[in-house]
């Protein structure tokens, strides 16, 4: 008998992810950019990583969509949140996760789990960009500086300059005059970066966090970023290998348990 | 030289002389339409809520939509920025006030902590129901600090007010003059000191500051003359930078401004005087009346030769929000023109702020 | 553009124009099935008040939601409601003219009723009002907008400012305010003031809030027999503006009896009931939304609405000045918010509530701001908790997918 393979997609605004998994454990991911169709997205990030881990279509048992292009998914067993999904990748990576910080490309979100992985709470930025990967995208065009070079850049220095515009638009048209005035670039990255860290830490406050915390979704990845954050919350905060996938990772342990 | 700073010193010395400056019991208030002098009376020592300007806003507790002076108090409250109160007083103002004091109740558990009710109406009804709450309001603070308010000491803390009054509304004429001149800006940064210290402290700098400084009884012209309107600003950070753009600011309807200078006239009944005093003090746009708000704008802008009105809201602040078109009306056709700005509550306004006030600025220029 | 013009010009003519409801009428009926008698009531309701004040065959009063109608029908003139026209206009799709009509003038932080009723002012398609009567209750920017209006149309405005204390002096000030008014509005209006006209109106009102009573507790059955999205349109819709007219007591004895036939043969309305929420706020996004079938779809029932919560006790007819004066003074929503938190207490009990939904209508102070305390009161009771960033009325500030994320995701929590 052919072996079950259980398929999270994760289906983001800006990125998407295919996750493969079996009864052993993680078989295979991509990653690649959602472009303008989410269908086409998600039927090509699944062809990439079953080709990366070797395996046919026809051994796929099971999908689970997520993400904000799930309902155009054409062939998912079932489609969930990927608040719920994050929650259940991160318990699932690291059992202790209590809280969990999701930093997408559209929105972040706040998560609370009880001892056994369930949500409890949670908070979602409101519809603005501030404080997202798009946020970073914009910042990172103004001050010419590659969006993977952001993190390491503002590790540099000890003290930031305070952005105090949170609306995109606004904090963009700042950077600028900071620049002019003569900040140093990685004086305005620290800035912005514990300016993005202040409002997730803000959004945490009604939530009752406990426990460890896990941070996912691509801006994760950004290593200035969570250094603030660790320094907000005064504790040290897991980060996954590969942050960008817990939510397709979740999913899949969904496809997975479903009967 | 700096009148500012020349006052600042002149108060910091006198609060290092001052043996019972320490040992005040501070009670917190949050809208000018609250006589103080009922606090003071009491012995407590009033201290204005209005908190520096923050970007840390309290997000989590009130929605995005909300006024951003509510929520930078509450974000000052909630971090221990006012623990050193022995109570709070709130009115009803508008929903931002009603939901602060809610939150504060909730979130901060103030061991003294009371809701005033202010009618939006004036009229013989509203004078009595106003002063009925006075009444309640010293039972309660009597019930709670334990101390008896008598009608002499109320009678004291509103000649001490007065004299507070008298000696600003004498500050603010010398504006213009000396040189280089004393502007309003400088003024209200003066004032501001007023809302952090005891009446008798301030009352006594002031009159110290006023005979120290000498000035010419010239004054040179600036520019163009303007008058600012609005609940409260944050420091003088726009009116400084009105004057900075080449703008002469000689009037601010504002309660962090020439809003609170209404003299109480003593009746048989301190109550009523106070009542009726502080109902009918210039009025701020959470009054019902936008008509008497439009006639008393008018009347103050032909006072002080203003050629342009300032009309700045706060964000979400709903009165000023749906006044303004009415008011805009209203001064298009007594041929003053008007710039209307929805800002933050945040120190430094923004660049597009300051390209309009100098566009502003301009046009008063090439009419005037 | 030009053929917009025409269209706008002719729809006004259309609006102003008695015949046109005589004509709707018997379409309008048909809409609905046979079964739905009530909702019929309120469409006739609604027709048949707006045909009499396009015709001004009797005063016209504009008032706001919140004061009680019956001072207006003891007047024998007619109550109009700019919120609800905004909430009709929003409903038909018709708003997003309205509302950029409305954007010249105020800003568009504002509540959106309040928006598309300056944009249907200034293009001139509601009744005239003779009268504008407003309250400050719940509202700081009811007075202001009201004031604009009263100069648009260049007719008297009146204000009750109800105090925020409910205290013996509040309701004796509330009383004295509710006297002027009369006196004013008489003066006014050129009518005479009958006591004996409000007796029977309090009486009718006293009827309808019988009624009312005995629907709220055939709610609390399980499975829900009536959905909150219905709740919060032309249930509350006749509430707020239908107390003391005939028109009450029409429509709401046969929504009880729609109601019985349901919960007699125990059938919700939904085919499997998994969650039975409470929705908070007073009102409900009216454009085309996914929000009610989001929940439906996945068994969510919306099974009361703090809307429809009857907060006022019963009048007495003969001391009318003083039980409208109580009625405006046992308003739940205003004064500290623990008020508003005994009520939500009470309905979570009687409706059995395992989840509470606040929607936060972006204009709107008075209920977004003790959304946050609300929120961590009842997630201490283990009830889950959402608020729900949009605007009832502009369609525009509402996000498909930002909705369908947090709900979905809320309904995943609840499990």
């Amino acid at each position: 008998m052919s072996r079950r393979i259980y398929v999270g997609l994760d289906i983001g605004s800006i990125s998407s992810e295919a996750l493969l998994l079996s009864e052993e454990g993680i078989l295979s991911y991509s990653i690649m950019a959602t472009g303008p169709s989410p269908k086409r997205a998600s039927r090509e990030c699944l062809k990439e990583a079953l080709s990366k881990g070797g395996i046919g279509e026809e051994s796929v048992s099971r999908v689970v969509a997520t993400g904000y292009g799930r309902i155009s998914v054409p062939f998912k067993a079932k489609e969930m949140t990927e608040i719920t999904c994050h929650a259940r990748g991160s318990y699932f990576l690291f059992p202790r996760t209590r809280t969990v910080i999701d930093i997408g490309g559209q929105d972040s979100k706040v998560i609370t789990l009880d001892d056994r992985g369930r949500v409890t709470d949670f908070v979602m930025n409101d519809k603005c960009a501030a404080g997202t990967g798009r946020f970073l995208e914009v910042m990172a065009n103004a001050l010419e500086v590659k969006l993977s070079e952001m993190g390491k850049r503002s590790l540099k220095t000890k003290k930031g300059v305070p952005i105090t515009s949170m609306c995109t638009v606004f904090a963009e048209s700042e950077v600028i005059s900071l620049i002019a005035e003569g900040h140093g670039v990685e004086e305005i990255l620290k800035g912005i970066h514990d300016s993005i860290a202040h409002r997730i830490f803000r959004m945490t406050r009604r939530l009752r966090v406990r426990g460890e915390i896990t941070i996912s979704g691509g801006v994760a990845k950004n290593e200035g970023i969570v250094e603030a954050l660790k320094n907000l919350f005064g504790m040290e905060i897991n980060l996954p290998d590969e942050p960008q996938i817990v939510g397709a990772l979740g999913a899949a342990l969904y496809a997975k348990e479903m009967t | 030289m700096n009148y500012y700073l020349t006052f600042k010193k002149i108060l910091d010395d006198l609060k290092t002389k001052d043996p019972l400056c320490a040992k005040n019991q501070w009670v917190g208030w949050t809208c000018t339409y609250l006589p103080l002098e009922i606090l003071e009376a009491a012995h407590l020592t009033p201290f204005r809520i209005l908190p520096e300007a923050t970007t840390e806003k309290a997000d989590s507790y009130l929605d995005p939509n909300f006024c951003p002076f509510i929520k930078a108090a509450l974000e000052k409250a909630l971090s221990g920025g006012y623990s050193f109160l022995s109570g709070i007083i709130f009115l009803n103002t508008c929903d931002g006030m009603r939901r602060l004091f809610d939150a504060w109740r909730f979130y901060c558990k103030p061991t003294f902590s009371y809701l005033l009710d202010l009618p939006r109406v004036i009229d013989s009804h509203s004078i009595t129901f106003f002063k009925e709450g006075l009444e309640d309001l010293i039972k309660q603070l009597e019930g709670h600090f334990r101390r008896k308010i008598i009608e002499d000491d109320l009678r004291m803390a509103v000649e001490r007010s007065n004299k507070t009054r008298e000696l600003l509304i004498k500050l603010f004429s010398l504006q213009g003059r000396g040189d280089p001149p004393f502007t309003h800006g400088e003024i209200l940064d003066i004032l501001s000191e007023r809302w952090k210290v005891g009446r008798p402290l301030f009352n006594q700098a002031l009159e110290l500051f006023m005979n120290s400084i000498k000035l010419d009884q010239k004054i040179y012209p600036v520019g163009p003359k303007v008058m600012i309107t609005g609940s409260l600003l944050d420091g003088s950070d726009l009116v400084r930078m009105i004057e900075e753009l080449g703008g002469e600011v000689v009037a601010s309807d504002l309660c962090t401004g020439q809003r609170i200078l209404n003299i109480v006239n003593l009746d048989s009944d301190p109550l009523d005087s106070l009542s009726q005093a502080y109902l009918g003090k210039p009025p701020c746009g959470r009054m019902y009346d936008t008509q008497r708000r439009i006639d008393f704008l008018k009347q103050k802008l032909l006072e002080c030769k203003a050629q342009g009105l300032i009309y700045f809201s706060l964000k979400f602040c709903d009165p000023y929000l749906y006044e303004a078109p009415a008011i805009e009306g209203a001064l298009k056709e007594i041929g003053i023109p008007m710039l209307f700005i929805e800002g933050e509550y945040s120190g430094k306004p923004g660049g597009g702020i300051r390209t309009r006030v100098q566009a502003f600025l301009e046009v008063l220029r090439e009419n005037g | 553009m030009a053929n917009k013009a025409i269209d706008l010009k002719f729809l006004r003519k259309m609006i102003h124009f008695p015949s046109t409801y005589q004509f709707l009428l018997p379409f309008l009926n048909l809409l609905h099935s046979k079964e739905n008698q009530a909702y019929r009531v309120w469409v006739r309701f609604l027709l048949s008040t707006f045909r009499d004040a396009y015709a001004h065959q009797k005063p016209v009063v504009w008032i706001n939601s919140f004061l009680p109608s019956e001072l207006i029908y003891g007047l024998d003139a007619i109550p109009i409601l700019p919120e609800i026209v905004s909430a009709l206009v929003s409903y038909l799709g018709w708003s997003g003219r309205f509302l950029s009509r409305a954007d010249t003038s105020i800003s568009t932080d504002l509540c959106s009723f309040y928006r598309c009723a300056l944009g249907l002012a200034l293009e001139d398609f509601l009744p005239r009002p003779d009268l504008i009567l407003s309250s400050s209750q719940l509202c700081d920017g009811a007075n202001k907008f009201f004031n604009y209006l009263s100069r648009l149309y260049q007719c008297p405005h009146l204000l009750l400012d109800p105090p925020y204390s409910d205290h013996p002096r509040s309701h004796r000030y509330m009383e004295g305010q509710i006297e002027d008014f009369m006196d004013e509005a008489t003066k006014i209006l050129s009518l005479p003031l009958r006591i004996e006209r409000f007796r029977l109106v309090l009486n009718r009102s006293n009827q309808a809030r019988h009624w009312i009573k005995k629907i709220n507790q055939l709610r609390q059955s399980i499975p829900s027999p009536f959905p909150g999205s219905e709740g919060l349109s032309y249930f509350s819709g006749m509430t707020f503006h239908s107390m003391g007219s005939p028109w009450a007591l029409r429509f709401f004895p046969l929504l009880y009896a729609e109601i019985e036939r349901k919960v007699f043969s125990k059938k919700g309305y939904l085919p499997e009931e998994k969650h039975r929420l409470l929705w908070l706020h007073h009102v409900r996004p009216y454009y085309k939304n996914e929000i009610f079938n989001i929940l439906s779809s996945r068994g969510v029932a919306l099974s009361f609405e703090e809307a429809n919560y009857l907060y006022w006790p019963s009048l007495d007819p003969s001391k009318p000045w003083k039980s409208l004066a109580d009625k405006i003074l046992s308003n739940v929503w205003a004064g500290p918010i623990e008020r508003r938190m005994r009520a939500i207490e009470e309905m979570r009990v009687a409706y059995s509530i395992d989840g509470a939904i606040h929607f936060s209508h972006w204009g709107c102070r008075q209920s977004c701001g003790g959304a946050a305390i609300i929120g961590d009161w009842l997630k201490e009771k283990g009830i889950s908790y959402l608020i729900l960033f949009g605007d009832c009325a502009d369609p525009n500030n509402y996000s498909l997918g930002q909705t369908r994320t947090r709900l979905e995701a809320f309904i995943e929590m609840m499990g």
